[in-house]
């Protein structure tokens, strides 16, 4: 398998390359744009050359804090689901493969973690005990995994009964070695689809959160910045509408980079959220 | 049992938070402690975890779901207050999104890889990927705040209660956020699932007999692709739930989205457990229903 029709993809490109965008923004927040704290006496002045996004109820620069909130999506959009495509892919295997009674207890495990939508679950996980962006990241991981899983195990169930598993296994192929080199290699593709989608809803949801009023306030989170706009919707779009445009392009890109995986390998359909 | 287990789960959950919910309950801090003590008596506060969650589940199996302190009520009587109107907005905003999903999802299939495919595949990307909070404050600026023509939020007028035409105009913005949601959803299993039909032997025996090209894609693939259909939605029933509780948030609708909002902000316990439990046992039915649906759509299923 090698990775290289995937440029062929016109969505996976432009996926990917607003992706890398928004990881420069970050990297180019963090070290040379303004202080997104500093408060000033323009306040909900309209876009100018001195604040292209305009400023906010506090005066704030909305263009820098964009640039500092694209950090607090990207944490929360890379690490849950990868955590997730691990563990899931690792559990689905071995359900799958092995079967029996470990199978049956992992599905039912996967199963009940599914029946509360995880929305639901980080937000009152967040309300509780403070939405820490890092208890959201372990709540979406936590709940991301059992879909991922899931995939996996089914695939993993209609490809241990191929030809070439079983040529394996008589050649004296030890489980593990037919797990790594031929049925991990064949599921990626399923799984890397599977988490670019979960990517797109994490950053929705931790929006979603923050919007909410549960998410974590030492951090600059889009979503938060939305719920302030809605006090000033009459007085001042750009409040509402740059951070908002941000946010629908992030979840945008994360899904056209699931999308033209997708079409690439051709496991359209398999892949749920 | 898979319920039980969510809502013991869900129990531990919550009382694991940090936070007295006595002292929440007493009001200001420094609440005299005899005060407190009969507060934790009368809710069972001061008895063992595993008592708490056993006396919860068997009350709830027999439907009790406790008593919310905040509402004033039992948790069971404020989730069916609540229940007419997330279904009235929930129904609008499903029949809307199904009409515009499957004509969408149906002229997509059906000119698969000609520029309309492109634009509608294109278009039901972007909105699936608008969040739906952002889109309702959107929706919100422009037609309430800016133009005046709809109401910003709520679902009646207080100088005109119980006026149909009042609550339409309040459901327009709700239910037009909503409905765009899922019929993003619905746009893109119809493509697939008719673009599918559309390959199998009976279309193709129904071409070769003269049929039109139009009799061919609305009788024959259309009612098979809508099978997949209602199966599919069942599965993105999580997403709809969220959808509901942010759109709900967004326009103060007062339904259980917006309850669950506002127990969550108020810390109602009970409230939360039992509205948690209740949205499990939707999402099980779902797939129930969905099951039997199937049985009913596809005839060759019937009889095994």
């Amino acid at each position: 398998m090698t990775l290289r029709p995937l440029l062929g993809s016109r969505r996976f490109v432009v996926g990917a390359l607003f992706v890398l965008g928004v990881l420069t923004a970050a990297v180019f927040a963090a070290v040379a744009a303004g202080d997104p704290f500093r408060t000033s006496e323009t306040i909900l002045a309209g876009p100018s050359r001195a604040h292209p996004f305009g400023t906010d109820e506090l005066g704030r620069d909305v263009l820098t804090r964009i640039l500092n909130g694209a950090a607090t999506t990207l944490k929360v959009a890379i690490a849950p689901p990868l955590v997730a495509a691990v563990v899931g892919t690792a559990v689905g295997l071995t359900a799958g493969y092995f079967g029996g009674l470990l199978d049956e207890i992992l599905l039912k495990l996967m199963e009940f973690t599914l029946v509360v939508p995880r929305f639901l679950i980080a937000l009152v996980a967040a309300a509780f005990f403070g939405g820490h962006l890092w208890l959201v990241g372990v709540v979406l991981a936590a709940t991301f995994w059992p879909s991922t899983g899931r995939l996996v195990r089914a695939e993993a169930i209609s490809l241990r009964e191929r030809e070439f598993v079983e040529a394996s296994r008589s050649f004296g192929a030890s489980s593990t070695w037919i797990l790594a080199k031929h049925l991990l290699l064949l599921v990626a593709p399923l799984v890397a689809v599977n988490t670019s989608f979960q990517a797109g809803q994490a950053a929705l949801i931790e929006a979603g959160l923050a919007f909410l009023g549960v998410g974590d306030r030492n951090l600059i989170s889009w979503g938060a910045m939305l719920a302030d706009a809605q006090s000033y919707l009459g007085m001042a779009w750009w409040i509402s509408v740059f951070p908002g445009i941000a946010l629908a392009l992030m979840i945008l890109a994360l899904n056209l980079l699931g999308d033209g995986l997708a079409d690439t390998f051709d496991v359209r359909g398999r892949a749920r959220l | 049992m898979l319920l039980a287990a969510v809502a013991a789960a869900t129990f531990v959950l919550i009382s694991l938070a940090p936070g007295d919910t006595a002292q929440v309950l007493a009001g200001q801090a420094g609440a005299d402690p005899e005060y407190l003590a009969l507060i934790r008596e009368r809710l069972q506060l001061d008895r063992p975890l595993p008592y708490q969650v056993g006396s919860y589940l068997q009350a709830a199996a027999q439907g009790d779901l406790g008593f919310s302190i905040i509402q004033g009520r039992p948790v069971r009587d404020a989730i069916f207050a609540r229940l007419p109107a997330s279904l009235l907005l929930a129904a609008t905003a499903l029949a809307l999104s199904a009409l515009l999903g499957v004509t969408l999802g149906v002229i997509a299939a059906a000119r698969r890889g000609a520029a309309v495919d492109a634009v509608i595949s294109v278009f039901s990307l972007v909105a699936y990927s608008l969040p739906v909070f952002w889109l309702g404050q959107l929706l919100v600026a422009l037609f309430a705040v800016r133009l005046h023509w709809l109401p910003a939020g709520g679902m009646r007028s207080a100088d005109a209660p119980g006026d149909i035409v009042d609550v339409a105009r309040h459901l327009v913005l709700p239910a037009t956020t909503f409905s765009l949601l899922l019929a993003t959803l619905i746009v893109r299993v119809t493509r697939t699932a008719t673009a599918e039909a559309l390959g199998e032997d009976y279309v193709r025996t129904a071409r070769a007999k003269g049929m039109s090209e139009r009799r061919v894609l609305l009788r024959h693939a259309l009612p098979n692709a809508l099978r997949p259909v209602t199966t599919v939605l069942t599965g993105y029933l999580g997403i709809i739930l969220t959808g509901a509780v942010l759109v709900e948030t967004v326009f103060v609708w007062p339904g259980l989205g917006r309850l669950l909002y506002d127990s969550v902000l108020s810390r109602d316990t009970p409230m939360l457990a039992g509205m948690l439990l209740f949205s499990s046992s939707l999402v099980v039915t779902a797939n129930i229903l969905a099951d039997v649906l199937y049985r009913v759509l596809d005839p060759r299923t019937r009889f095994q």
